[in-house]
């Protein structure tokens, strides 16, 4: 009776102290994690391979605001700032496109180079464009616990990294603009702001056929009529796919949260909103070879015609499309 | 007495649906459609094809829907679907349209619609999908989607331009009809293939010029009209 009491007490010290031990050492742990899709888009699709859980978003966030994925001291959010849609004008040559609604994108960058899911898009930018040094996050005792709890791995691979970001960008979801919050019956336009609408959405101005009411993108290529000719060293699209019929053409930018940008086109040539609705008013090279049949429409012939007052509702309209709920949002800020 | 009368009306009711089975079982089918103009294949982007009205011309873009299928019997009898179809001439695997649930049997005519019956010509009357959404018609133009969008550009003797025709709203659906004798049984049937002459677009009963018709057929109801009406033997 007594040797079965002193195992009874044994045993229970034993529960005891393992129970000790798992606290201390990482363990794996998967909690879903459900993305808050903005009203009328589409479902997100995520790969069965990456499922979503809040351990992965939050590790995710944690490299995209870490200078240790590069050699230089850069992070991605060196280039891609949160207040301004989660772009900048910080690199010199092409200007950075913005990291919003990515989870339903298909093309990635101005020319399109890559045509893939966001996981093979994080490789390439791990990879490639960082060339990060896996060693140094397999050397950070902090990081080999966060992927072993997210990703149930001892040894970091950049894949895990590609993965862990890829999770961070399906957050990255803007749909709360006052535009949006006007459509749902939320929010009331001003009479400008409503003039401007109309000019985007109807043939007056003609920008819905490129940029839809949704991710105001199409997600697909156009020559827009910049350039009469093009440049020895940019020909667009063409670069990528060797088709005549591809020269000039870039992506269409998102222009959610354009008016937090002060670098606009594939070059960077506009610096204000005002230039690239003049652009679109008075500018467009109707000769430019392939250029968009949109871009042509009859009445475009002279110029949109667009009187003053109109182009200031335009930009009125365009401002509507700034979603400040997006743009400081904690949940997405530097962990 | 209760409890029985409601164990009736339950039998009564789960009875019911095995009425309206037919002797076979339901088969999943196809309708394939490929594109020519006149005789040669459609290949997008390539300025090599003449419309009636005498332009060289290229397809830059064909997207569609096609909705509303009715497919008869020769005994006056009809399988209707609700389903509808987006198709993108560029992407093979739109131009597949799938029944899952199709009843076998033999059929002599099929007719469809080129564009949304009514009840999903609304806004957000379809699934919001990527295509769904760019194919929108804005409010601020009545609302709903785009039928079609074919754009490219053509020649004349002055030069190049571009073309874009849009139709839309429900007066511009193109209804079309074809006599098929189309066997489906419960196995391996074949599917039905159809083919799109983008020239019977520009032709029959009128033909459709872009320098006089419009090379862009957008707020104008007057070009729909005509292409709508050109449009309805476009399939064989
Ligand atoms: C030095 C500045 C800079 C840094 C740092 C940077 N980016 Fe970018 N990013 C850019 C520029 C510039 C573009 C547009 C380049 C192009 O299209 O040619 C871009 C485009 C992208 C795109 C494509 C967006 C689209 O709409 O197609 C993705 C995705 C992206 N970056 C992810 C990242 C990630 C992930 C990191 C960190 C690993 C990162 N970026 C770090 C400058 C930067
Ligand atoms: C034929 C398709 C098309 C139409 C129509 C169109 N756009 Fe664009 N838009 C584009 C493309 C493509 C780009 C990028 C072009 C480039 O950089 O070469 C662009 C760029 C922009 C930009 C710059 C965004 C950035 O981040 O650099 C703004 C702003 C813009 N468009 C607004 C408009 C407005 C306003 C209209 C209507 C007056 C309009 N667009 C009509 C396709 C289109």
């Amino acid at each position: 009776m007594k040797h079965l009491a002193l195992l009874i007490v044994g045993l229970w010290a034993l529960a005891i102290s393992s129970c000790k031990r798992d606290s201390d050492a990482p363990k794996n742990s998967f909690t879903p994690y459900d993305i808050q899709i903005p009203k009328r888009f589409p479902p997100m699709e995520v790969p069965t391979y990456n499922a979503m859980s809040v351990e992965r978003v939050a590790l995710g966030r944690k490299l995209y605001y870490d200078p240790i994925l590069s050699n230089d001291g850069r992070a991605c959010a060196s280039c891609h700032y949160q207040n301004m849609g989660f772009t900048s004008d910080n690199f010199p040559v092409t200007p950075v496109l913005p990291h919003v609604n990515l989870g339903w994108s298909k093309h990635f960058l101005w020319k399109g180079e890559k045509t893939c899911s966001l996981e093979d898009m994080m490789m390439y930018e791990v990879n490639e464009f960082f060339q990060t040094d896996i060693n140094k996050l397999n050397a950070d005792k902090t990081y080999r616990d966060l992927f072993f709890k997210a990703y149930n791995v001892q040894n970091i691979t950049s894949l895990n990294v590609a993965y862990a970001l890829a999770q961070f960008f399906r957050t990255l979801n803007s749909g709360n603009s006052k535009f949006d919050q006007y459509r749902r019956g939320e929010a009331v336009l001003t009479p400008n702001e409503r003039n401007g609408m109309i000019t985007f959405f109807t043939e007056k101005g003609d920008c819905f056929h490129c940029h839809n009411e949704i991710f105001l993108t199409d997600n697909d290529f156009h020559n827009t009529g910049l350039d009469s000719t093009f440049s020895s060293i940019s020909k667009g699209r063409y670069d990528v796919t060797g088709e005549v019929s591809d020269m000039g053409k870039y992506k269409t930018p998102t222009l959610r949260n354009c008016e937090l940008r002060d670098r606009f086109m594939h070059d960077g040539r506009y610096t204000t909103l005002e230039q690239v609705i003049e652009f679109y008013n008075s500018g467009v090279h109707q000769n430019s070879p392939n250029i968009d049949p949109l871009m042509t429409l009859p009445f475009k012939e002279t110029g949109l015609h667009l009187t003053q007052q109109d182009k200031d509702d335009l930009l009125s309209f365009l401002k509507t499309l700034t979603d400040t709920n997006f743009t400081t949002n904690p949940d997405l800020s530097k962990p | 007495m209760v409890i029985r009368f409601s164990f009736f009306l339950f039998t009564f009711f789960s009875i019911l649906p095995g009425c309206k089975k037919t002797d076979e079982k339901e088969t999943a089918w196809q309708v394939n459609i490929s594109y020519q103009v006149d005789s040669s294949p459609l290949q997008m982007n390539r300025m090599m094809y003449m419309c009636e009205a005498g332009y060289d011309y290229e397809v830059t873009k064909l997207n569609y829907y096609v909705s509303h299928f009715v497919f008869s019997k020769n005994d006056g009898s009809q399988y209707e679907s609700d389903k509808v179809f987006y198709v993108n001439a560029a992407n093979p695997t739109t131009n597949s349209l799938l029944f899952e649930n199709f009843p076998p049997g033999d059929y002599t005519a099929v007719d469809f619609y080129v564009g949304l019956d009514s009840s999903h010509n609304v806004t957000d009357g379809l699934a919001a999908t990527l295509d769904n959404i760019n194919m929108g018609w804005p409010d601020e133009m009545g609302g709903g989607y785009h039928f079609m969008k074919l754009e490219g550009h053509y020649k004349d003797a002055n030069g190049t331009y571009g073309f874009a025709i849009h139709l839309g709203k429900n007066k511009h659906l193109v209804p079309i009809h074809l006599s098929r004798a189309l066997t489906v049984s419960g196995g391996h049937s074949s599917p039905l293939n159809l083919t799109m002459n983008i020239n019977e677009w520009f032709k029959n009963p009128a033909v459709y010029d872009f320098n006089t018709d419009g090379n862009y057929s957008m707020n104008n109801d007057t070009a729909m009209q005509k292409l709508c009406i050109n449009g309805a033997d476009i399939f064989n």
